[in-house]
């Protein structure tokens, strides 16, 4: 957990974050047409290359590039042309981003011009100093192999240059056979809306136990950059469960098991002033509880009086996780030994496992069960006959009494 | 009615034996299975020679009283962590005055493709060709009667060591059959399970036994890759054995009804009562960690298939993405966790186009013997030194 600030003024001036959302052509447009009207302290701005798309927007910062190469209407999902018109009006996209501190685009993956000027744009965007987001709504199974390709390809490109990439598929919002293409459309809007205004609203909101984007920044490194992003808030005095509960069974972390498999997760905590102690451990200790027990989760919690008897969860959930190299208790022991004495000899790391001598000394064949004594399968250094819950360090519950 | 035709597998977990008969509508008819827990065998390889064979002659007798026929012959699936794979280009100069390139030049060019040296005490166990080359002309299907200077085929090369696939020949021998072919079982599980469109479309198939796991590569309509694992469902259940203080057969009954290869958050705090074995006090554990257990094994493995497989290799198509099968296939959930790891739908391949006893074509366990047989009936001639470009399953080790 980050820790806190050392003396945190709630009346201090703080300097608010120049946050953009940047939408990408029609269906970036789409998805977070109604968040001006919800977060309307953040900045936001539209490029596309379809010119009747562009029209209905309803930003005041809306940009239509390459006219003279496709007469306003679109590019035919072409990302090479959508590039090209981005490349010919450099400098009016580099105008929409100056002075900006964080720049999150949105689009959705396949099309031309998400797929061609959201990269470009992410390029920019980190030569001027942004930090750069991209949400980005992948298509459907049903849409197609071309499309799905395409939308692989533009992800790759957008990890390039972004920070951090947060998936939106739209095959997981499903409800059921019977929800229409509308309304996963518009249920798909609603959660990017909620995710990325609950996001933005948390790193301008006064904090008290602090999250940065730099926090943010540092988990994501170690995801690859690709992590899913959901948020969820509840009311009323079963407030906590409600929104934890909420948040476990939520589709875009796979009905919490994604949160359970992850190595990194952020948690931004959004709530009033009468927020008690008790209620914040409770929901620390309830996402602990779920998580893998090497996973890395930073918490930040956000005070403010607007927000009444409200609770807002707003979970980063990273998609993929380096493993660390070396695992982090041999580091710690290594460390002590080095502090103390190192002609001293040798000590057993403390148990893991409670009353199983299991995570003393991964090597040792008394880990390996049924294959000791059997020749070992070796692949880069490793025992692969040695449980991988105890070479990679993953504690297990002690055994229960009964 | 055809001559039967009889498959064995010394597997890590059972010895399977099968007999079927090739159906004129070019389906197999099952009329033999013997089945034998298996004793003598660790990650697919013999290490008590006795037991093993013990193991072999009782499946083979359980599938002759089944079958009601005398099984003399048989085709021998085999693998191990041994087996490695290499791809090895090999050119020739095309001699003809014309520059018409004739069978003859083929010949050659496969026979310089297959020239590797290998390391001391392997052998080669495949050479599957991939693409010729005529020229800078890549990806040529066919070269016979085209023009060119130099021609050159890319081969995938299986490669393992020689001794530990002669020990399953013998002991199949000394339990009085001879085995007139034998081969790879990823390459067997992969001809069971795809169909052909899935094949040119691109897939690629795991076969999780109990002590290795298989794996072959289609893409672009060739077999892009292939190879083993020396790890396998034996290891889910040996860390569940030792990560919950269970004995072996506790954790396997564990793994199978109550295990998963995700974690499922609103399950976490369920408790399973461990029925008491001798020795052992009554107990319950936690849901959360057996499925912790097995997630973290099952992840790593499908992680180091996909590095096998290389990250070149991956970025191509597979629009018939992960196929697994064999018995580790059967584990719930592990097609999700293989979504993920690979980034591609996932489901599970059963035997296809078998009749006759219903086990088999049910069973992704069979996937491997099911595969041997469809490629006997396909090739009715395939013998332990004969070699045809069609022939995938070319062996040169057998009585040597």
């Amino acid at each position: 957990m980050s820790t806190p600030a050392p003396a945190f003024d709630p009346d201090a001036p703080r300097d608010p974050l120049r946050i953009l959302f940047l939408a990408l052509g029609n269906a970036g447009m789409q998805l977070i047409a109604h968040l001006p009207r919800r977060v309307p302290e953040l900045h936001y701005a539209a490029v596309d290359t379809d010119a009747q798309a562009l029209e209905a927007c309803k930003f005041e910062n809306k940009l239509l590039i390459g006219e003279g190469k496709t007469g306003g209407l679109g590019t035919g999902s072409n990302p090479d042309l959508a590039r090209q018109c981005a490349e010919a009006q450099d400098e009016e996209l580099v105008d929409l981003l100056r002075d900006m501190r964080v720049v999150i685009l949105v689009g959705g993956l396949g099309g031309g011009t998400c797929g061609g000027v959201g990269p470009y744009l992410a390029e920019r965007a980190r030569d001027m100093g942004c930090v750069v987001l991209a949400a980005v709504v992948r298509p459907m199974e049903a849409e197609g192999g071309h499309r799905r390709h395409a939308a692989d390809a533009a992800l790759a490109h957008f990890r390039e240059h972004c920070q951090a990439v947060t998936l939106f598929p739209l095959d997981v919002l499903r409800e059921d056979n019977g929800m229409t293409l509308q309304r996963l459309i518009s249920r798909c809007g609603l959660e990017i809306s909620r995710a990325l205004g609950g996001l933005a609203v948390l790193l301008r909101t006064g904090w008290l136990l602090p999250l940065t984007i730099q926090d943010i920044i540092q988990v994501m490194q170690r995801a690859d950059g690709y992590c899913r992003l959901v948020a969820v808030s509840s009311d009323g005095e079963d407030r906590m469960p409600d929104a934890l509960d909420t948040l476990f069974a939520h589709p875009l972390i796979d009905k919490g098991s994604l949160l359970a498999h992850s190595g990194g997760v952020v948690i931004g905590i959004l709530c009033g002033p009468k927020t008690t102690v008790r209620e914040l451990e409770h929901i620390s200790a309830e996402i602990r509880s779920v998580l893998r027990s090497d996973a890395e989760l930073k918490i930040g919690v956000a005070q403010d009086e607007r927000f009444g008897s409200h609770l807002a969860l707003v979970a980063m959930v990273a998609e993929r996780w380096s493993e660390r190299a070396v695992a982090l208790e041999v580091v710690n022991q290594k460390e002590t030994d080095e502090d103390t004495d190192e002609e001293a000899a040798p000590t057993d790391p403390k148990l893991v496992q409670g009353e199983i001598d299991l995570g003393a000394n991964a090597n040792a064949n008394h880990a390996r069960g049924r294959f000791k004594g059997a020749e070992p399968t070796i692949v880069e250094g490793m025992d692969l006959d040695t449980p991988t819950f105890i070479r990679k360090g993953i504690r297990l519950s002690p055994p229960i009494k009964r | 009615m055809s001559h039967p035709i009889a498959v064995l597998e010394i597997g890590t977990s059972e010895v399977r034996v099968l007999v079927a008969e090739p159906r004129e509508d070019g389906h197999l008819m099952i009329t033999g299975v013997g089945v034998a827990p298996s004793r003598g065998i660790r990650k697919s390889e013999v290490i008590d020679f006795d037991n093993a064979l013990a193991c072999v002659k009782s499946a083979i007798q359980e599938a002759e009283n089944n079958a009601q026929v005398s099984i003399q012959d048989v085709m021998l699936v085999f693998s191990g962590g041994h087996i490695r794979q290499l791809i090895n280009r090999g050119t020739v100069t095309v001699l003809s005055e014309n520059r018409v390139i004739q069978r003859e030049d083929m010949d050659d060019v496969m026979e310089n493709a297959r020239a590797v040296n290998l390391p001391p005490d392997h052998e080669i166990l495949h050479s599957i060709y991939q693409h010729f080359y005529i020229d800078d002309q890549p990806r040529v299907v066919n070269p016979d009667g085209m023009i060119g200077s130099r021609l050159s085929l890319d081969m995938l090369i299986l490669y393992g060591v020689r001794n530990r696939v002669r020990n399953l020949v013998h002991v199949a021998e000394e339990a009085a059959v001879e085995v007139a072919d034998a081969a790879f079982g990823g390459l067997c599980s992969a001809l069971a399970v795809l169909s052909r469109q899935q094949k040119e479309g691109g897939a690629i198939v795991i076969d999780l036994g109990a002590g290795t796991t298989d794996y072959v590569l289609y893409s672009e309509q060739i077999i892009a890759r292939a190879g083993s694992i020396a790890v396998g469902g034996d290891h889910v259940t040996n860390d569940i054995s030792l990560g919950l203080n269970l004995s072996g057969s506790q954790a396997e009954r564990l793994k199978r009804k109550h295990g998963a290869a995700m974690i499922d958050l609103g399950a976490r705090d369920r408790k399973i009562p461990i029925t008491p074995e001798s020795g052992y006090p009554v107990r319950e554990i936690q849901l959360r960690d057996l499925n912790t257990i097995m997630h973290a094994r099952m992840q790593e493995i499908f992680e180091l298939v996909k590095s096998d497989i290389g990250k070149e290799s991956l970025r191509r198509r597979f629009s018939a993405g992960v196929v697994l099968t064999g018995g580790g296939a059967r584990m719930a959930r592990a097609t999700e966790l293989a979504s993920r790891v690979f980034e591609m739908p996932c489901h599970i391949g059963l035997p296809k186009e078998v009749t006759g006893l219903a086990m088999p074509g049910e069973s992704p366990e069979y996937a491997a013997t099911v595969g041997m047989l469809k490629y006997a009936m396909r090739n009715p001639g395939a013998t332990s030194r004969g070699f045809s470009i069609k022939n995938i399953f070319k062996t040169l080790f057998l009585k040597a």
